[in-house]
């Protein structure tokens, strides 16, 4: 129903509604903008991220347009305490300046780009809205603006909902109630932004008005090709810094040993026999259809009782995998060999980690840990408390962690991401010289394919002193 | 409501149909005994973990031969939905945690067996930090992780009345899991209006409305952004309209659902497909007036005409407007009757400002006497038609209004 009053631009639930146009004046006035005439409402409606554009194109024709779209407001800091810059953070700064605010920083892990997002902030000073991958680095990121902006952020999230002119929140939360948030920040500050793209999570992007958009990333290409979105969804690459310019400089110098592991003969007997049956099966199947995938039995597997006990068998395997008993024994070694430095263990399951929790009686970072446990244990590590952390996934991204020398990787899946961050963590700058990367993976196993695989990514391939896989095979590197 | 993993649909591609899973008699008849015992083991595991007790469900759901994982999950979601587990206990563990690794730290490495410079035996280390705490190692290791949802031990289950209502809360809850991914739905109705535009009320979604002239009504549904670009957005909304509409009688959607090819399918469903409604049917009246008016007009009908329970669904430049009542003229004129008893201010306001949009139509308006102050705005083209009553509707001058309507 259009009501006949004077030209006006609203903000409904994510988009922009606009009434008052005629609509060759709307395709005049708005070059370039998609106007969808909406019948239900009988105006024109397109996505809040054109705001920027259209309130210029406003502002050109006609001053009497009602405008209530911005309902974000300027922020006065009071207490600063942002370091001084380093020179790859005031190029990066002088790029997103030069570019109106609005582009992607794309910075190896641990080169500081919080510290940048967070100048940039404090430049533009209107509200903000800080976009996290999960909960863990949503809470790290109100740590950070707390500490160097002085500001109490609010919480959206995890179960709250406290919205302040400075927040923080999730991609989850951001999506969700974006249609209501749309309004309320000028600038959106998006973490690891190659996760904008994702058919559900570009909401978060396309129902804001903001018209100042930073995305952060070390590395925005993604499998699916969508990464082309980011242009759109927030700007162009504005400044780029190489893992291999930032190395030795901003990061620490690192070495890659791989310790392969047998299983114990109970576990090899259990594992042969699931092989068996798994590759019976799938040899079976090939021979009827030489079509056959593994997709295929995935889908299957809902339906069909053999192909289910196919995927059950398989999952045993990675289980097996996961958590050998001989990886524990591996552990305790290392532990021995690096007495006295800060360790990192990442492992493949919360299963596993448990398992590694218990016995070494070390604390463990898992999703049921609380926000103060987080906080008591980070900070434990951080001032030596505690001499290792064991983490699942929950650290494979961004998670802030204090400096480490040693990390060990065991089990685990490849991909150019993971490695890239898992390294990232022990590449950051320490006080205590050469990092060490221990993979302990399964000799004789599709494990061992997973290490090859990620020993191929570009990450460790930035690495200088990248020690020869044939090289290091067995062999402990003291 | 399940969640997106638990969904499980098979698609014909052929006729380009999503087909939400479902279990019917008799051809899933053998679910009824697996079922009464998965109501049986949640019953008997009051104290028993989480991850126990979906094991033991799985064991049991095994044994069909043709329950899928998706299905086994499925199913211990709709139980555990049910359930209420014990939360306390976890609520110590993170404090026993810290406890544990705090008094181990300064011994790392726990070592296998001591030996050399390193000394912590971590048997003998873990003896020591149960001395400490004063409770046995067995039970602090029980106990360490108990926050972890795996270890959460049952505390109570509200159970479903018999195993064919939970078969039958199987076979909707897959139906809204197939939803959640719809970007569109298009509904068709031709009773039940007044429940059916209620429940597209509470999704808030927004609706295209177009009278077929039949009596029927096709809704288009999704939200804001469904007018822009094909999203998911509005699904779980849509989703949750089902119960609802499963109540009512004679309707008929299709939604558009998107394979992960990006190729759209259709779901289809209507009120004949024997799916049964988690709710109640709505309440026939919103308040005892109108109950008032039914009993007095059946006990003494008014010569002549008909009064219609099911009224009519107006609609104006997509506003639509239901009144209460619809009575009908042998000769075949038909007048609506609203009528306007205690509401909020705020409710009277909205109703007086959709009574003026559709102030055109025919209707007879029944006013509380305590709103003459809010109603003195309308209109005169309607508020000629007002009827004041006091405490009783006053059916003799509701019978002479009536008549005034139909002279010429």
């Amino acid at each position: 129903m259009s009501e006949q009053v004077g030209p006006s631009l609203k903000f409904d639930q994510g988009t922009l509604l606009l009434s008052g146009f005629a609509p060759t004046a709307v395709e005049r006035i708005f070059p370039g903008v998609p106007w969808q005439l909406d019948s239900r409402v009988g105006l024109f409606r397109t996505d809040a991220r054109w705001y920027s554009d259209v309130s210029t194109q406003l502002h050109r024709v006609a001053g009497q347009v009602e405008n209530d779209v911005q309902r974000w407001q300027k922020v006065a800091w009071s207490k600063i305490c942002l370091p001084e810059l380093r020179k790859q953070q005031s190029e990066a700064l002088d790029a997103l300046n030069a570019n109106d605010y609005r582009g992607l920083v794309v910075m190896p892990t641990g080169t500081g780009k919080t510290v940048v997002a967070l100048e940039a902030a404090r430049r533009v000073a209107i509200s903000t809205l800080f976009v996290a991958p999960i909960r863990d680095l949503m809470y790290q990121w109100h740590r950070r603006i707390q500490e160097l902006l002085g500001y109490d952020a609010g919480i959206i999230g995890d179960n709250t909902f406290n919205v302040r002119a400075i927040s923080v929140t999730t991609y989850d939360s951001a999506t969700i109630h974006m249609h209501s948030l749309g309004n309320r920040f000028g600038l959106l500050v998006f973490d690891e932004c190659h996760h904008l793209p994702g058919d559900f999570y570009r909401d978060a992007a396309l129902m804001s008005a903001a018209p100042y958009r930073i995305g952060l990333t070390a590395t925005p290409e993604r499998a699916d090709g969508k990464h082309q979105l980011l242009s759109q969804l927030i700007g162009k690459t504005v400044y780029e810094l190489k893992l291999s310019e930032a190395t030795g400089s901003l990061l620490a110098d690192y070495r890659v040993v791989r310790i392969p592991v047998s299983l114990s003969p109970v576990e090899q007997a259990r594992y042969d026999q699931l092989s068996e049956q798994i590759r019976t099966y799938v040899y079976d199947r090939r021979q009827a259809d030489s079509q056959f995938t593994w997709e295929k039995l995935c889908q299957e597997s809902n339906l069909d009782a053999a192909a289910r006990a196919v995927m059950k068998a398989f999952r045993q395997k990675i289980a097996i995998e996961n958590r050998a008993e001989e990886k524990l024994r591996v552990l305790e070694d290392l532990f021995r060999l690096h007495v006295g430095e800060p360790t990192l263990v990442f492992v493949g399951s919360n299963a596993m980690a448990r398992e590694v929790s218990l016995r070494f009686l070390i604390p463990t970072l898992l999703s049921h840990c609380g926000k103060k446990e987080r906080v008591e244990i980070l900070s434990g590590f951080e001032n030596g408390t505690y001499p290792v952390l064991v983490a699942n996934q929950i650290l494979d991204e961004g998670v802030d962690l204090p400096e480490a020398k040693i990390a060990i990787v065991v089990g685990g899946s490849s991909s150019t991401r993971q490695a890239k961050q898992r390294l990232g963590r022990i590449l950051r700058k320490s006080t205590y010289g050469g990092a060490v990367l221990y993979e302990v993976v399964l000799s004789e196993t599709g494990e061992n394919n997973r290490s090859r695989a990620r020993r191929r990514s570009d990450a460790f391939r930035g690495s200088q002193r990248y020690s020869d896989p044939q090289a290091d095979s067995g062999s402990e590197e003291g | 409501m399940l969640r997106s993993e638990e969904s499980l649909v098979e698609y014909d591609f052929r006729r380009g149909q999503v087909l939400p899973d479902r279990l019917t008699r008799p051809a899933h008849d053998h679910y009824l005994g697996a079922v009464d015992s998965l109501l049986e083991l949640y019953r008997n595991s009051i104290g028993v973990t989480r991850q126990h007790i979906h094991q033991r469900a799985e064991q049991i759901l095994d044994q069909l031969g043709d329950c899928s994982s998706r299905r086994v999950a499925a199913f211990v979601k709709l139980l555990d939905d049910v359930s209420k587990y014990d939360l306390d206990a976890g609520r110590q563990a993170a404090k026993l945690r810290q406890q544990v690794f705090q008094a181990a730290a300064s011994k790392h490495p726990l070592v296998t067996s001591a030996s050399g410079i390193f000394t912590s035996d971590h048997w003998a280390v873990k003896q020591e930090i149960a001395r400490q705490l004063n409770m046995p190692w067995s039970e602090i290791e029980r106990k360490l992780f108990a926050d972890v949802i795996e270890f959460h031990t049952l505390k109570s289950f509200e159970g479903y009345e018999n195993a064919a209502a939970l078969l039958a809360r199987y076979n909707v809850a897959q139906v809204q899991a197939c939803l959640y991914r719809a970007t569109k739905m298009v509904l068709w109705a031709s009773s039940d209006l007044k429940t059916i535009v209620r429940a597209i009320k509470l999704s808030r979604l927004m609706h295209l409305i177009r009278p077929l002239g039949d009596g029927r009504f096709q809704f288009v549904l999704g939200g804001p952004a469904s007018q822009l670009r094909t999203t998911r957005r509005y699904g779980v909304a849509m989703a949750k309209m089902i119960p609802m509409l499963l109540s009512c009688r004679s309707w008929r959607l299709m939604a558009t659902i998107t394979t992960r090819s990006g190729r759209p399918m259709q779901l289809q469903l209507s009120s004949d497909d024997g799916l049964r409604s988690p709710v109640q049917p709505a309440e026939e009246f919103d308040s005892e007036i109108e109950a008032e008016l039914i009993t007095k007009w059946n006990d003494k009908p008014i010569p002549g005409w008909t009064i219609h329970r099911e009224s009519e669904l107006l609609v104006e430049h997509q506003r639509v407007y239901l009144p209460d009542f619809l009575v009908e003229h042998e000769s075949g004129k038909r007048i609506h009757i609203e009528i306007l008893g205690f509401w909020t201010p705020e409710y009277i306001q909205a109703k007086l400002r959709t009574l003026e949009m559709f102030q055109d139509e025919p209707i007879l308006i029944i006013a509380s006497k305590k709103l003459a102050q809010d109603l003195k705005t309308l209109p005169d083209q309607l508020s000629k038609n007002i009827i004041w009553y006091k405490t009783r509707l006053p059916m003799d001058e509701i019978a002479i209004r009536l008549e005034q309507f139909i002279k010429p």
